[in-house]
């Protein structure tokens, strides 16, 4: 548990020199005292912010001064005319004043060899690091811990047993017969085996509140969760079927999982399934949750041992064996991994004209409360030929071909390092 | 008239031809209704309906029909008084939109102690005079210029017909009859039917006869020929039945 | 019954609301209403643009978190063409009622299944934009929506514009794009298994499906065009026809 404790990364500055220092903020018509110099010609650079209220119009000029200063975004015609008495902000206080502008201006380059980045110290590709840890919960079958940033989401995983008896309408022959391709018959969907749930905790992030239903988002994410859980096929069906062969046929040891068996010798049949309930707790939310929420059940399910369950005949019940080594991993089909990026644009109208924008992965939720377009792209690396599982984006126009291209190469970085954290 | 007016259909977000925007040498191009003016030189609609171009006026506009009433300024509209503050009464001019104000000075001579008094319910037809989309519409019921009523104030009498925004429209252009193909109120008046009427631009219509039953006819008359799109021949057809069965 | 894939659509047909669109395709009908610039409770209120509220009600029994799902897709879709900041601090109101959904051949099990529930997200976002045109609401663009379903097995590979509900089902890969009237990508939601190629595939065929050829502005584009599943086509004549109605007095 030492990893949790170090230092917040995320409010670390990088050491580039052109970061701003000071932010000074003027107000026009100087009725502030002014206990600070004005900046020089030279080192101001000045950012007309239309305070974004419209019922309080008010004009502040932000004077951004640093060792090299700012190019000037669009020159406030007051800034040159009158003298004014000029406020100092700590950085924070321009961030909630106005938060498009501080973020524009973190991204924007001072010269050509500058690297545009983040408020948050981050250049717009680089993610966060994660941490994972596996097993903390002792009561569920599988569970992880997973922390990326200063989002925490725990994701506990726990077998039930549905009984085959207790199906309404189930056949025997219809999961038998059908093939196990993706098409036709699918039980782990159609019996819903899988049963994901999202809790924000309250406390989680400012946003949420004590004692409402469940959030939008909240609902939004368990509804992507659940769909990609069974779109991409992650869970071998075989893994969750509880087999029974009449000790007559052949000899108990290797009744569970072969199955071939369930052809020739047609006495076998399914007595009971498995079903996974996946919750997902989110302690602390700083954006990009859907990532942290698909990591961390990807790394819970990997984490998952099954008891080894049999058909007694003669209780007519399934009892499961307390031997550990008996117990069963899942066998995933490869390795999924989510990326979120936004497109933060230079204007912040939503319609407006102006083309420039950065795309930045992995955001926090700052820059969430400042973008509209978002896209998730969710990769498996773990065979030679990248494939692509699922691709979402909504929002926005910016994001076409190209981009794509670009956000999948990045997914396609990150799932390595993932990877590598979640196989070790 | 119809030479130079010329109209195509558009739709939101269609790049408009340059070519098919009036150019006049001194006049500034007038941009109407369901256009937006994107900085620098774009000019792109945002309704669907028929581009119209009127290269004397050198002004562009869209002819559209349906929708909610958006308060424009100068816009002549039937509104309903719903409460009355200190000095001012909030009326209604369209359902769920927020409420507009309407000073209580503001009728025909009216003064502190002269101040007309309506409840909950009272017609008013009315003049907008301030339409900002970060404030509540404000009305008026008398003319700035002369301070005389010019046919606003309270409606009193009568009954309220609801109409879409497009017949609203028709009912008030200069010349119903050439520009607008609408002949019912002409044919209604030349059977010798007898009645007082008010258009709002907020899509209603407010008609007072001599009994209700011919208010509700002739109220009933205008609703069918928006709703059926009626034909001139059509019009007539109908106004000499509701002539007869007054 | 074989639901057909060519779309119909119903315009304005509901008195009440300020703008209605009845629009089926595939066998999904949607009927959908817009209502504003109304009046929006305070606290919802935003001070410098419009507050959009997307309901989607299914055909059967109440929304549940498939439902928010969409309803998230389409608020965030629509903001971006509504002109939202012509109509600060009021609401616009969509409503979407899914009235008839095809026949789900695994009948006793749940009535719309997870992944598919994307099926039906482009019959929502026409029947929205339609009824959002029916409502004269101010729109930045149009928006049409296509989906492709990849069929593969090993070598060969199919693309099915436009899949029947079946053919989404067993599709190796689905695809939901929507773009603007200038060919502008708004929503992609694709699920299943697919690579960086077949995607570009996909953008390209759903770009030329739901794209409008900008050197063609004389009133003869749509004769003579293959208008087979060709969106924009459709919307562009479904208008055509309506606005045509609605100005018959116009000259």
């Amino acid at each position: 548990m030492a990893a949790w404790v170090e230092r917040k990364q995320s409010l670390v500055y990088g050491s580039d020199d052109w970061l701003p220092r000071k932010l000074v903020l003027v107000r026009a018509g100087g009725t502030c005292p002014a206990p600070f110099q004005r900046p020089t010609k030279k080192q101001k650079a000045s950012v007309a912010a239309t305070a974004s209220s419209s019922t309080r119009a008010l004009n502040f000029t932000l004077h951004i001064t640093s060792h090299h200063g700012i190019k000037s975004q669009s020159p406030s015609p007051m800034a040159s005319t009158t003298p004014q008495s000029a406020l100092s902000f700590p950085r924070e206080t321009f961030a909630k004043l106005s938060p498009h502008p501080y973020l524009r201006a973190h991204l924007q380059p001072t010269s050509a060899t500058a690297t545009p980045t983040r408020a948050n110290g981050r250049s717009p590709s680089q993610f966060r690091t994660p941490h994972i840890n596996n097993g903390s919960l002792t009561h569920a079958d599988g569970s992880a811990v997973v922390r990326i940033g200063d989002t925490t989401v725990v994701c506990g995983i726990r077998g039930e047993i549905l009984l085959t008896s207790k199906v309404p309408g189930w056949r025997a022959d219809k999961a038998a017969a059908e093939p196990s391709s993706g098409a036709g018959y699918n039980e782990i969907k159609e019996l819903d085996l899988l049963v994901p749930n999202i809790e924000l905790a309250t406390g989680c992030s400012p946003a949420f509140m004590p004692v409402i239903p469940p959030s939008t988002l909240a609902q939004d994410l368990s509804t992507k969760i659940y769909s990609l859980l069974h779109s991409t096929n992650l869970l071998d069906r075989e893994d969750l079927r509880i087999w029974y062969q009449p000790p007559d046929l052949s000899d108990p040891d290797r009744m569970d999982d072969d199955s071939e068996d369930d052809e020739e010798t047609s006495a076998s049949e399914i007595k009971a399934f498995w079903a996974l309930y996946i919750d997902i707790l989110f302690i602390s939310l700083d954006g990009n949750p859907f990532d942290a929420a698909w990591a961390a059940v990807m790394s819970a399910l990997k984490n998952v041992r099954l008891p080894k369950a049999y058909w007694d005949p003669d209780r007519e019940m399934i009892l499961c064996d307390d031997s550990v080594d008996k117990s069963k991993k899942l066998s995933l089909n490869g390795l999924p991994v989510a990326i979120t990026a936004l497109v933060f644009k230079a204007k912040e109208q939503a319609q407006s004209k102006d083309k420039k924008y950065w795309i930045l992965v992995d955001p926090d939720t700052f820059e969430e409360s400042l973008c509209d377009e978002s896209v998730t792209v969710v990769v498996d690396c773990s065979e030679k030929k990248t494939r692509i599982l699922s691709i979402t984006k909504s929002g926005g126009t910016i994001v076409g071909r190209e981009e794509m291209k670009d956000i999948v190469k990045l997914a396609e970085q990150r799932s390595t390092e993932l990877s590598s954290i979640l196989n070790g | 008239m119809a030479s130079t007016r010329t109209s195509t259909f558009v739709l939101p977000g269609d790049r408009l031809d340059p070519a098919s925007l009036p150019s006049h040498p001194t006049l500034p191009l007038k941009l109407g209704p369901g256009l937006r003016h994107i900085p620098p030189n774009t000019i792109t609609p945002t309704v669907a309906g028929q581009l119209c171009t009127d290269k004397r006026k050198n002004a562009v506009w869209v002819e559209f029909n349906g929708g909610r009433y958006i308060p424009t300024t100068g816009d002549l509209v039937i509104a309903t008084i719903q409460n009355s503050a200190v000095d001012i009464f909030y009326a209604s001019v369209s359902d769920y939109a927020p409420k507009a104000t309407l000073p209580q000075l503001s009728f025909e001579g009216a003064t502190k102690k002269t101040r007309p008094q309506l409840s909950f319910g009272a017609l008013v037809y009315a003049r907008v005079t301030h339409a900002n989309k970060h404030m509540d519409p404000e009305l008026e019921c008398v003319s700035q210029s002369t301070g005389k009523s010019e046919g606003l104030g309270p409606l009193t009498g009568g009954m309220v017909f609801d109409i879409s925004l497009g017949m609203a429209r028709r009912l008030m252009l200069p010349k119903p009859v050439e520009q607008g193909a609408l002949v019912i109120l002409d044919e209604l008046g030349g059977q010798g039917v007898a009645f007082e009427i008010a258009v709002g631009r907020n899509g209603k219509v407010w008609v007072n006869s001599n009994s209700v039953k011919g208010t509700i006819a002739i109220g009933r008359a205008i609703q069918e020929t928006d709703e059926k799109a009626l034909k001139i021949e059509e019009q007539r057809k109908l106004a000499k039945k509701v002539a007869r069965e007054i | 019954m074989v639901a057909s894939k060519e779309p119909s659509v119903l315009l304005s047909h509901l008195h009440r609301a300020d703008g209605s669109a009845t629009f089926s395709q595939n066998g999904y009908t949607v009927i959908g209403a817009v209502n504003g610039p109304i009046e929006v409770p305070r606290r919802h209120e935003l001070p410098e643009e419009a507050v959009i509220e997307v309901l989607v009600r299914p055909a059967a029994g109440v929304g549940g978190t498939r439902e928010r799902h969409l309803e998230s897709i389409l608020h965030s879709t629509l903001r971006q063409i509504i002109l939202v900041h012509n109509f600060p601090r009021h609401l616009i109101q969509v409503t979407l009622q899914i009235t008839n959904t095809p026949e789900n051949k695994n009948t006793g099990s749940k009535v719309v299944q997870a992944g598919s529930h994307l099926a039906i997200l482009p019959a929502l976002l026409q029947t929205a934009v339609l009824a959002l045109l029916s409502a004269s609401m101010p729109l930045a663009t149009i928006l049409t929506s296509v989906s492709i379903a990849i069929h593969a097995d090993g070598k060969s590979r199919k693309l099915i514009t436009h899949p029947s509900l079946k053919e989404f089902e067993s599709a190796s890969s689905v695809h939901i794009m929507a773009f603007t009237s200038h060919g502008e990508p708004l929503v992609v939601e694709s699920q299943g298994t697919f690579t960086l190629e077949d995607w570009e595939e996909v953008f390209e065929t759903v770009k030329a499906l739901c794209h409008a050829e900008h050197n063609r502005i004389d009133d003869n584009a749509m004769q003579g065009v293959d208008g087979k599943g060709n969106m924009l086509e459709f919307v562009k004549s479904a208008m055509g026809e309506k606005v045509a109605q609605d100005l018959h007095w116009h000259t």
